[in-house]
């Protein structure tokens, strides 16, 4: 690739923001599914046992 | 389909292939990125601006896919009762809406070097961003709607109906007059691109769904767990 070429800019854009985007996703679906997980554990520790 | 209603098993399941996907998905980015950066020679026309080409339209291809998987899944849902199905089309939601987001930025980022503007009130780009609309749609709806029964029985609706939009999207350059190029890779007569580009392309295509696999494993899960809060809280509530 060359980085003097016309219009570098918006490919360097364009890869920067599917990277961005796609980190923020991973990040969401990542740190959402630990804190159900950790909710989950709580409650279930919790829970009156059966007598 | 049906042995994997049970959400133990799923989940079972799930666990077992989210260490190889990750793994494939670590490789198909690096390989994608080297093709789409190093390999692919630059266009005689477009330049070195092609390259967005081999983010966007993964970003494009996967935001229809994920879309008709999930129009597939309400419909499954409301015809087989597959317990795990409408779970699968909400988790799928938020990760289709960015693939769409993705595809609309990167296109606009293509559009203003090529066509000289970041928009245009294109067919291609207008149905596309008529999918993005649906995409908030839907994902509003199981925001709204507290109780989930009465949420997927609206947001199948929502999936179903919006599917139309689909081969809108995919013939709207054939059907009407279009500043966007029409079909290059998927048409019959097979792909007009060139080699060394459609290769990157693919294998970065690859990547974008597998991608897509590992993260909907992850948010499927989370739609369980989400569940299983919900009946715990329930169980507290009644003193169980």
């Amino acid at each position: 690739m060359d980085l003097a070429a016309a219009h570098i800019a918006f490919v360097i854009a364009a890869y920067a923001a599917s990277f961005a985007g796609l980190a923020a996703l991973v990040l969401f679906i990542f740190l959402r599914d630990r804190k159900l997980k950790r909710q989950a554990a709580v409650l279930d520790r919790d829970r009156p046992s059966a007598p | 389909m049906q042995q994997l209603a049970n959400p133990a098993r799923f989940l079972k399941l799930a666990q077992a292939v989210l260490a190889p996907i990750w793994g494939l998905t670590a490789i198909a980015f690096a390989v994608g990125l080297y093709m789409a950066l190093v390999t692919a020679p630059a266009d005689y026309q477009q330049g070195e601006t092609v390259r967005i080409m081999f983010v966007h339209v993964p970003a494009a291809w996967m935001a229809l896919m994920v879309y008709s998987a999930m129009a597939v899944a309400s419909a499954s849902a409301a015809i087989f009762r597959h317990p795990l199905a409408d779970m699968a089309a909400k988790a799928a939601a938020p990760i289709g809406a960015m693939f769409c987001l993705l595809a609309l930025v990167t296109g606009s980022l293509w559009g203003k070097p090529m066509w000289g503007a970041w928009w245009v009130w294109d067919a291609r780009l207008t149905s596309m961003f008529v999918l993005f609309l649906l995409y908030l749609g839907y994902m509003a709806i199981w925001q709204a709607i507290e109780d989930p029964h009465r949420a997927a029985l609206v947001a199948r609706i929502v999936a179903i109906a919006g599917f139309i939009n689909v081969p809108i999207v995919k013939f709207s350059v054939d059907w009407w007059n279009s500043l966007h190029q029409g079909a290059s890779v998927f048409r019959i007569g097979g792909p007009t691109i060139d080699q060394r580009m459609l290769w990157p392309l693919l294998v970065m295509a690859l990547a974008y769904l597998l991608l897509f696999l590992g993260l909907l494993l992850i948010a499927m899960r989370s739609e369980i767990t989400s569940r299983k809060i919900r009946q715990l809280q329930f169980a507290r509530l009644e003193g169980r």
